[in-house]
C-alpha cells in the first residue's frame, strides 16, 4: 500500500508532469494547481487501489483526467451554461444566404514564429478557449488534447451525434473568431 | 451548390471521414472557388497543428509542491 512518505515524493517526482498535462488543458493556472492537488488527495484516498508496482504516472494521469472531466461536468449543470450561445455563432459569422460576413483574414499566424509572439498566441489561446461555453469547452478538448473518437465524446457528454457535430462547429468557428479578433488586433 | 456556411461544416465532416462521395466532390468545388473558405479551411490546419505539438514547460513552484505536501499531511491526520 502507498503511504505518506512515498506520496511525498510522488509530489516531487510527477508533481510537474501533472501540471503540464492539466495546463495544457484548462489553460487556467489556479484552476491547474487545484486539481494537482486534488489528485494526489485522491491518490491517498483511495491508496489501498494502488498496486506497487505498477506506473505512478499512469495511474495519476486516469485521475486528474477524472478531476477535469467532474469539474466541467458540474460547471455544465450551472443554468448559465447551454448548447445554444447567444448570438449565435453562425448568424455573426454568415448572412442569411450562407455567406462570410467577415471573411478569414489572409494574414494570420504562421507556424514558424519567434518564443516572446509564440507565447503571447498561446496566451491569447488559452483567453479565447476559455471564454467558450463549457460543454463546446469539453467537445473541442476531448478532440483536440484528448484525441477522442465522436462516438466516446457523446457517451462521455451524453450528447447525440448531431448535437456533437454542433458543438465542434460553434466551438471552432467561435475560437477561430475570437483568435483572428484577439491576435491581429494585438 | 454549397454554401459558405455549409462549407465550414463540411470541412469539419471531411477531416473525420464522414463525408460522402458526393458532399467530398462538393466540397472540392466550393473550396476550390471559394477563397475565404480555403483560408479557413488552412488557419484551422495550422491551428490544429501547433496545438498538438504545443511544448508546455511549465513547473510547479516549490511553494506549490510544500502546499500539496502539506495538504497530504492533514489528510493523513484526518484518517
Amino acid at each position: 500500500m502507498l503511504t505518506k512518505e512515498q506520496l511525498h515524493e510522488w509530489v516531487n517526482d510527477y508533481g510537474d508532469d501533472l501540471y503540464r498535462y492539466i495546463i495544457s488543458r484548462v489553460k487556467d493556472d489556479a484552476l491547474a494547481k487545484d486539481l494537482v492537488q486534488e489528485t494526489f488527495l485522491a491518490a491517498f484516498k483511495s491508496r489501498a487501489s494502488y498496486t506497487s508496482g505498477s506506473k505512478p504516472l499512469a495511474w495519476l494521469y486516469t485521475i486528474i483526467k477524472n478531476k477535469m472531466i467532474d469539474h466541467y461536468r458540474s460547471e455544465q449543470r450551472k443554468p448559465t451554461d447551454s448548447l445554444d450561445d447567444q448570438p449565435h455563432i453562425d448568424a455573426v459569422l454568415f448572412d442569411s444566404k450562407g455567406h462570410w460576413r467577415h471573411k478569414p483574414s489572409s494574414h494570420f499566424f504562421s507556424s514558424d514564429m519567434g518564443k516572446a509572439e509564440r507565447d503571447e498566441f498561446w496566451r491569447i489561446l488559452g483567453e479565447c478557449q476559455n471564454d467558450l461555453p463549457n460543454k463546446q469547452k469539453l467537445a473541442f478538448l476531448f478532440k483536440y488534447h484528448e484525441g477522442w473518437e465522436s462516438d466516446r465524446i457523446c457517451k462521455e457528454l451524453e450528447i447525440s451525434s448531431s448535437n456533437y457535430w454542433v458543438l465542434i462547429h460553434r466551438a471552432k468557428l467561435k475560437l477561430r473568431q475570437c483568435l483572428e479578433m484577439k491576435w491581429l488586433n494585438a | 451548390m454549397m454554401n459558405c456556411k455549409q462549407a465550414t461544416r463540411a470541412i469539419e465532416r471531411e477531416a473525420e471521414g464522414k463525408l460522402s462521395f458526393w458532399q467530398r466532390i462538393q466540397l472540392r468545388l466550393h473550396l476550390f472557388m471559394c477563397k475565404p473558405c480555403m483560408q479557413f479551411k488552412t488557419h484551422w490546419n495550422t491551428l490544429t497543428l501547433l496545438m498538438k505539438n504545443h511544448p508546455v514547460v511549465d513547473k510547479l513552484s516549490p511553494d506549490d509542491k510544500q502546499q500539496i505536501i502539506d495538504q497530504i499531511d492533514k489528510e493523513t491526520l484526518k484518517s
